[in-house]
């Protein structure tokens, strides 16, 4: 824009130029003017109509003054196109709350000078998202993840971790950050091949108090889960998953984001980049979690469910 | 000594007798934001297990959202409830909730919190527009206990994130996601005696609230037998077995009975109207 806008300068006379220059200068400036929040809206983009995205945009708009516009892509990009377009009709959009990849991803292609807050984009650091952009990552960081399990499990003072080439490198080494920090003995086993884990598995148990899965395609198979499960749990060893769903299918416990409280946080990092353009736009691990504690598999590993325990756990399974 | 003789023999021809106590409608409700919304159904098994070995006829209620308890008392209110001291001030449960037991935990009947801050914060005043984590209820963004609401009323301009759990707080202002976080000291000195390295650069910067525990209250739906019934039964829960599990799930050592001045009625908030006789 701005090198064409130099040439139509150039051809003019002085008297011509005098009117014009300040008439484009006015109109370029429309293209950058803040939309007065009184008229403003946020659009929250969702890829899908998955029910986990309810909870974190009903926070959203609790935690925003601006009106809002839900928008659903339903898995298209080319329905994605056409409704946002529409909805920017107006140019009356604050801000862009995006929930899953496709949706942010699309939003910041569509407009990249609009302000971005994401979440439950997998592996966010894949993309690219420039400009103001920031969001809430879906991983929780090892750190916090091993202070959690130390508060839980104050005696489980030996970790497991069977890993392969897929377990990222700078997760790894934050595992291994942490559990220095924590006074945690982390014993690795490493794997290549699915087959391996049954026998990565029997060098450590009696090594281990307590044996961590992070996400490793490698590692996480259905066999591997069972065999784990039920190896941990005739070892008394703590097994430690990512999900609910591993919890209630018989490991002990599993820390996860909370979703709702994303949305709240996204909001409010959402609020930050708009208001102040020199805010540090980066990502942020999330703030809630949810603990989900398997009861029946507590009582055969020994880990007495105390108030302490419990009073962190959100969901606890299986009978006490 | 008399009176207390009496007491005495009218709880025990209340609860350990042949025949259960008998409190007809007599309804419990629990209600509190700490409590791990997950294992109420915990609790519930708990408590009941407790109440029958006791042979005490009471219809236990554990809620996990305010909306829900909200709704219940509405539509009849309870005999006795379980409830935080900020709740019982702001909400609209009965005519008069007079508070006849309290939980102890190693000798305390109350917990304090504060708003913990990062190291580059060194007072409230520095948060201005940063954000500050807190646990609280996941709607009625303008309830919560009065420090919450007094620092809310002071600073406007600071986003409060509410979060699950009080550990959900504590980590954010530990590893830098918030500028600083309401925080129950209890949680912070769990998470002191594990990593001391990371609350070592927290500090105290204010808004700080002692806070009794939940305590048991009486609505003037509870009869005085009800009552003279449930305080002896809570006050002997140490005795048994099954209320040992009971105050354990609930975090506590015992219960013991409330009198005199600290018995007296709260106050009805403001603006509170009751429908007719409530009994």
């Amino acid at each position: 824009m701005r090198p064409s806008a130099f040439v139509c300068v150039s051809r003019f006379r002085d008297g011509l130029t005098r009117s014009f220059v300040p008439v484009l200068v006015f109109g370029l400036s429309l293209l950058a003017v803040r939309v007065p929040a009184a008229d403003a809206k946020i659009l929250v983009v969702k890829s899908d109509s998955l029910p986990q995205y309810a909870a974190p945009i009903r926070a959203f708009r609790e935690a925003t003054d601006d009106e809002i516009e839900i928008i659903d892509l339903q898995g298209s990009r080319e329905r994605g196109k056409r409704l946002l377009r529409s909805a920017a009709a107006d140019n009356k959009i604050r801000g862009i709350f995006a929930l899953g990849t496709q949706a942010a991803y699309l939003s910041k292609q569509l407009f990249p000078n609009i302000p971005l807050s994401f979440a439950m984009v997998l592996n966010w650091e894949q993309y690219d998202f420039p400009g103001a952009s920031t969001g809430v990552a879906v991983e929780i960081p090892v750190d916090v993840l091993f202070t959690r399990f130390r508060l839980l499990l104050p005696n489980a003072t030996r970790i497991g971790l069977i890993h392969s080439q897929r377990l990222s490198e700078q997760r790894l080494a934050a595992a291994r950050e942490a559990a220095r920090t924590l006074g945690i003995t982390l014993v690795e086993e490493n794997v290549r091949f699915p087959d391996d884990v049954p026998g990565a598995y029997r060098r450590i148990r009696s090594a281990i108090d307590a044996l961590w899965m992070p996400t490793d395609p490698v590692v996480v198979t259905r066999d591997n889960f069972r065999y784990l499960s039920q190896r941990c749990a005739r070892d008394r060893v703590a097994f430690l998953a990512f999900s609910e769903n591993f919890v209630r299918a018989g490991a002990l416990l599993s820390i996860s984001p909370d979703y709702a409280t994303m949305g709240s946080q996204a909001a409010v990092l959402l609020e930050r980049i708009i208001s102040t353009p020199d805010a540090p736009a980066d990502v942020q691990a999330p703030l809630g979690s949810s603990l989900v504690i398997n009861a029946d598999v507590a009582k055969q590993v020994d880990v007495d469910l105390d108030a302490a325990i419990l009073g962190m756990a959100d969901v606890v399974v299986g009978e006490k | 000594m008399r009176r207390a003789f009496f007491i005495f023999a009218a709880a025990l021809s209340l609860a350990g007798t042949a025949s259960p106590a008998h409190a007809a409608d007599a309804r419990l409700f629990y209600y509190s934001p700490q409590f791990g919304p997950g294992n109420l159904s915990g609790l519930t098994e708990a408590v009941e297990e407790f109440f029958d070995d006791a042979r005490v006829d009471i219809h236990f209620q554990a809620f996990a959202r305010l909306e829900d308890l909200r709704r219940e008392v509405a539509a009849a209110p309870p005999a006795f409830l379980i409830a935080p001291h900020w709740l019982v001030q702001t909400e609209c449960i009965d005519r008069a909730l007079r508070p006849i037991a309290q939980p102890r935990r190693g000798g305390a009947t109350s917990g304090r919190r504060a708003l913990m801050a990062g190291p580059s914060v060194r007072n409230a005043e520095q948060i201005v527009g940063g954000s500050v984590a807190a646990a609280l209820p996941a709607t009625a963004s303008d309830h919560g206990e009065t420090s919450i609401r007094k620092f809310r009323a002071d600073h406007p301009g600071v986003k409060i994130i509410p979060v699950p759990k009080d550990i959900d707080a504590l980590l954010a202002v530990g590893f830098g996601q918030v500028d600083a976080a309401f925080v129950s000291l209890a949680q912070f000195e769990m998470l002191e005696r594990i990593n001391p390295k990371l609350t070592a650069s927290l500090r105290e910067i204010g808004y700080s609230q002692e806070s009794p525990f939940p305590r048991l209250y009486a609505t003037t739906r509870a009869s005085d037998d009800e009552v003279v019934a449930v305080v002896s039964t809570l006050t002997g829960a140490r005795g048994r077995g099954t209320g040992r599990r009971m105050l354990a799930t609930l975090g506590y050592d015992e219960a013991t009975a409330l009198e005199g001045a600290a018995a007296r009625a709260i106050p009805t908030p403001p603006g509170c109207r009751f429908d007719g006789d409530n009994r």
